[in-house]
């Protein structure tokens, strides 16, 4: 591990083409043997040193790859805010524009994602640039569920890369079940999951899908009311009006809590599924991959 | 006799290129090309500068226990590591490395503000002022801080005798640490509002009227939540003894819960007077941690 560190014991040192080389390899192989925080020091040591600016973002790409390496995504997003953009060619502002959006979209951040992708659609000139971010497009604009636009991404990308056309229809078909209204989520209203089980106790359960726990949730909340009857008639008005009436409470208050969390679940379920779809398709088709 | 000097010399020019040439062939050459003794701290302090504290940490870890470094360097190498777990929150072991710059390093003010700062938030408040006491500063701003500093740490141990001494020397005519320096009062306020209160009351209140003993610790929702449920299981038990009497299987029921609520509730009105204390004590130090922080931040660009 020493021994390793050795190459950044640099001083004052002005940097020449070759020595940038010479950093790059050596980054690059501490990247290939899997040592992502030594090989992210060595790529920082050139975007430190290189007064280039092509430089600095080529190393600081390579130092977010180490970074997504490390399932580190928050700080890959980092790393990349430090690209300046001013005087990039096309091939390295869609690089950094790409692994920005990338980093952002494992990170669970689509909002920035789409917008790295918007920027780079508008900022790169190289169509075959642009078009090849589009897969990644296609996931982010479904996890930010907006399917209609996911599928047009989707079409445009096979229509630019898919030259034989029996071939791009038969890609086409399969885009549009993929994304037939059928197939795409209805996600239900956890709000009104919930005003469905004010209203009537199981409701909510039974309109998130979830019939046998609407039935329990009913069950339990006719025994409290059952037991504050039979409370009330065996003359234990006390009981009755207080346990009775607590339990029946309980399981009401409950039940409206319980209906808005299945929908929720049911709804990032099915989103799931959908998405997970989705994106096994654009890795297993050999047509849009090129193969 | 001069031949063979010659040929000595350039044995020696062609073994040395040779290396240089072997040398040049393996990854480490830049190893080999850069000054082994001396290192690179504005590399350092441009990690530390662009959030890669870890990495910073990582070149430094060897550098902390390499002695063969100039004072000067050695004490900025600790400031680099003191300054890189300070970002990481590792308090600590930042103390540890702020402790070994010396005076006269020019890192050597800022760390031991800083150092007093991290003993404070750890409330290691005897060792903050045995270091105020040590440290000298003649500036009129550093002065300001430095009373600021040991304010902070006699309110905080509640001596409020030594906190009125060192307050009324506060100038408040230093921008830096003006505003901190008044809101400190507000602070002493805050502290004393929040008494140390009675557990034994909570207990007894709660054994009276039951939630009452919340009531008084300060945890007025719950003093609510905590009576119903008390005074439900009460109202049941009392109806089941006057209608079946004391051995009934419904009166032991609901006298049971009774009994299971009403201690509960006295048991966690007793512990609720600590724990509200505590929690309103941590906010207190909070604000204040927060309050002798901007000064530092101003004062030291950071």
């Amino acid at each position: 591990m020493l021994c390793l560190i050795c190459i950044f014991r640099f001083v004052g040192y002005s940097a020449t083409e070759a020595d940038i080389n010479q950093l790059f390899k050596r980054a690059d192989s501490l990247f290939q043997v899997k040592q992502y925080q030594l090989a992210g020091i060595g790529y920082d040591q050139i975007a430190y040193l290189s007064g280039e600016n092509i430089i600095k973002t080529k190393a600081l790409i390579k130092k977010a790859d180490c970074y997504l390496m490390r399932k580190e995504f928050a700080k890959a997003e980092v790393v990349l805010s430090r690209v300046y953009y001013a005087d990039l060619s096309d091939s390295l502002v869609y690089l950094s524009r790409y692994k920005t959006a990338l980093a952002s979209y494992l990170n669970s951040n689509f909002g920035e994602a789409e917008s790295q992708v918007i920027q780079a659609k508008s900022l790169i000139g190289d169509t075959n640039l642009v078009y090849n971010i589009y897969p990644l497009y296609v996931l982010i604009l479904n996890e930010s569920k907006k399917h209609a636009e996911a599928k047009v991404a989707l079409s445009a990308y096979a229509n630019y890369f898919i030259d034989d056309t029996m071939q791009l229809r038969k890609v086409q078909e399969e885009i549009d079940l993929i994304y037939h209204s059928s197939k795409i989520p209805f996600l239900k209203n956890p709000e009104k999951a919930k005003k469905l089980s004010m209203i009537l106790p199981g409701v909510g359960q039974l309109y998130a899908g979830y019939f046998w726990e609407g039935a329990l949730n009913v069950t339990l909340q006719l025994a409290g009311l059952g037991f504050t009857g039979l409370c009330i008639w065996q003359k234990y008005y006390f009981t009755g009006a207080f346990v009775g009436f607590s339990i029946f409470q309980k399981f009401y208050g409950g039940g409206i809590n319980r209906a808005q969390f299945l929908v929720e679940k049911r709804n990032h379920i099915k989103t799931r599924t959908f998405n997970d779809n989705v994106k096994k398709y654009l890795l297993d088709n050999k047509a849009l991959n090129g193969g | 006799m001069g031949i063979n000097r010659v040929g000595l010399l350039l044995l020696i020019l062609v073994s040395i290129s040779l290396s240089i040439n072997l040398n040049a062939q393996t990854p480490d050459s830049l190893l080999i090309a850069s000054d082994f003794k001396k290192l690179d701290l504005a590399f350092i302090d441009f990690l530390i500068n662009n959030q890669e504290h870890e990495d910073a940490l990582l070149i430094l870890k060897e550098r902390v226990i390499d002695k063969s470094y100039q004072n000067s360097q050695l004490d900025s190498i600790y400031f680099y590591t003191a300054w890189a777990f300070y970002n990481l929150k590792s308090l600590d072991s930042s103390i540890i490395y702020f402790e070994k710059i010396k005076i006269g390093s020019p890192f050597y003010i800022k760390s031991k503000f800083y150092e007093h700062f991290e003993h404070m938030y750890l409330k290691q408040y005897a060792q903050a002022d045995v270091k105020l006491a040590q440290f000298k500063v003649d500036d009129s701003t550093l002065v300001e801080l430095k009373k600021f500093q040991q304010a902070t740490s006699a309110l905080m141990q509640r001596d409020f005798l030594k906190f009125e001494t060192i307050g009324n020397s506060f100038t408040y005519n230093n921008f830096s640490s003006a505003e901190e320096q008044k809101a400190l009062y507000k602070r002493k306020e805050e502290i004393l509002k929040n008494k140390r209160k009675s557990p034994l009351l909570a207990g007894l209140m709660s054994a009276v009227i039951p939630g009452t003993g919340k009531f008084y610790a300060g945890y007025r929702g719950q003093a609510i939540s905590a009576m119903v449920p008390t005074f439900i299981f009460a109202a049941a038990a009392a109806e089941s003894y006057y209608r079946a009497g004391p051995k009934s299987a419904q009166f032991i029921t609901a006298a049971s819960l009774f009994g299971i609520f009403y201690v509960g509730n006295i048991w966690g009105s007793v512990l609720s007077v600590k724990t509200f204390y505590e929690l309103r004590n941590n906010e207190i130090h909070n604000n204040v941690m927060l309050d002798l922080h901007i000064p530092l931040r101003r004062i030291f660009s950071n």
